[in-house]
């Protein structure tokens, strides 16, 4: 039989019969029950579904549930393992990192006290050399202007000479000898003719670059600037390397220091996991 | 020893205090495990898992009823395996419809060709009332059994369900109202007393 009782008043007959309404709520449902068919149906539906349920058997546990200590302990926590193994694994790829980086010869400079002048000047340079043969560096000289193309050649060449050492036999190609070519080429320029640039700029791309070579330039060559950068040159050159040497002692630090936590932490790993911790 | 006493020593992690608690609760536990999942293995684990959890969350208790506090967890317990049955679904016992749909009512039990007899037989009337209960939704189920399997009272089901007295009188309505149409298609396999009932 289908019963038109509203939400509310099935609520009201499932706390009735449980016992949980008030006095007044109660009285004021009984009277409604007296008057209402339905109300008197639904509630005897109620009361045996809910008799229905009482009678379900109360169950005994199948065994013993109370607890081990090995039941405990295995749910204490047990987090340090995968730790360490994170930690060796981060270490591990970092190590790689600065491995790759020193042999690849990026990116840690920066990090090592190389300055920003320092590093772009040189291949900017060299690139511009690459682009134009020594020809037409000579062509494209400006002749009617020694004085500028003298300020552009002396000044390339002191920042070039800060950054390389001069006395090693360079030929032209690696990146190291093309800027100072191109410093000997500007210094020749003022005075000389075309022709004589030319033959001038040939002859520094075939012979080895050295320190003397400066020597032979000088005519056109102010003495002073020409004394100064040969100081610079012999100042810059011993700083450079301690430098160097600083950058590279600090890659070996961080690379020892890289390896000895991976290895420690992976160590420490393989020990945790067969105590089951 | 009383009761305050025994758990006082389990929070201070005395194991042999918390398995007196263990042996006097787990049959009221196992049960309430049981009419929430209705398999003996599945109610087992919920059991052992609740006892486990609440060895370890001992000390989150702050008085009141200890069996409620316990029916809370084991009832948690509870949604967290059936929430993983509904994630990982297992062939179903239950028929399918022409749609291929599992047939929610359990009339499929009453064989039009068999008698009463046959069919009282064949079912339990407390399996029958188990899957009326499997039917309701978790929220219901797990109010209908702590108010009328274990007995409580409403404001001791509250604390268990962490919900208010006002929700639990609903959801009981609610719950009731939906055995009751349940158990009208089971007719033949309630006791005469209620089948007359049921039928008038």
């Amino acid at each position: 039989m289908r019963l038109n009782i509203s939400n509310r008043d099935w609520e009201l007959l499932s706390a009735y019969i449980d016992g949980q309404l008030s006095s007044g709520k109660r009285e004021q449902l009984e009277a409604r029950i007296q008057t209402t068919p339905e109300l008197r149906a639904a509630l005897e539906d109620l009361t045996q579904t809910r008799a229905l349920v009482r009678s379900l058997p109360c169950l005994k546990a199948p065994h013993s549930f109370r607890l081990t200590p090995e039941m405990v302990g295995r749910s204490q926590p047990r987090r340090l393992y995968p730790f360490f193994q994170f930690a060796s694994a981060l270490t591990s790829l970092l190590l790689v990192m600065v491995l790759l980086s020193d042999f690849l010869g990026f990116g840690f400079p920066t990090l090592f006290g190389r300055t920003e002048s320092q590093a772009p000047e040189a291949p900017v340079a060299a690139e511009v050399l690459v682009e134009s043969t020594p020809e037409s560096l000579a062509l494209e000289m400006p002749v009617e202007e020694p004085a500028e193309a003298r300020k552009v050649g002396s000044t390339e060449a002191d920042q070039l000479v800060v950054t390389q050492p001069v006395e090693g036999e360079i030929v032209l190609g690696s990146p190291a000898s093309e800027p100072s070519v191109e410093a000997e080429v500007y210094l020749a320029a003022p005075a000389a003719p075309k022709e004589e640039a030319t033959n001038l700029s040939m002859e520094a791309v075939e012979a080895p670059l050295d320190a003397s070579m400066a020597e032979d330039l000088p005519a056109e060559m102010p003495a002073a600037e020409l004394q100064a950068s040969e100081l610079e040159t012999e100042q810059a050159t011993p700083a450079d390397d301690q430098a160097i040497s600083e950058k590279l002692s600090g890659i070996r630090i961080l690379q020892i220091l890289l390896a000895a936590i991976a290895f420690g932490t992976a160590m420490v790993a393989i020990y945790l996991r067969r105590m089951g911790i | 020893m009383d009761e305050v006493t025994v758990i006082r020593a389990a929070k201070s992690g005395d194991l042999t205090a918390f398995n007196s608690l263990v042996l006097t609760y787990q049959d009221m536990v196992y049960n309430q495990a049981y009419r929430m999942m209705g398999e003996p293995e599945y109610a087992a684990d919920a059991t052992q898992e609740a006892f486990i959890s609440a060895y370890k969350n001992l000390r989150s208790y702050r008085g009141g009823s200890f069996r409620a506090w316990l029916l809370r967890i084991v009832t948690n317990a509870c949604y967290d395996e059936l929430r993983r049955r509904q994630r990982r679904p297992t062939t179903s016992l239950e028929p399918l419809d022409d749609g291929g749909d599992e047939i929610e009512s359990p009339q499929w039990l009453a064989d039009p060709g068999e008698t009463p007899e046959d069919a009282m037989e064949r079912a339990e009337l407390s399996t029958a009332i188990q899957r009326c209960l499997n039917d309701l939704p978790s929220d219901f189920r797990s109010i209908v059994i702590l108010v009328d399997v274990q007995g409580m009272e409403y404001a001791e089901a509250a604390q268990a369900i962490g919900k208010p007295v006002g929700t639990v009188k609903s959801r009981l309505a609610r719950a009731r109202t939906r055995l009751r149409d349940c158990l009208r298609g089971l007719r033949e396999l309630l006791p005469i007393g209620f089948r007359q009932g049921v039928e008038s």
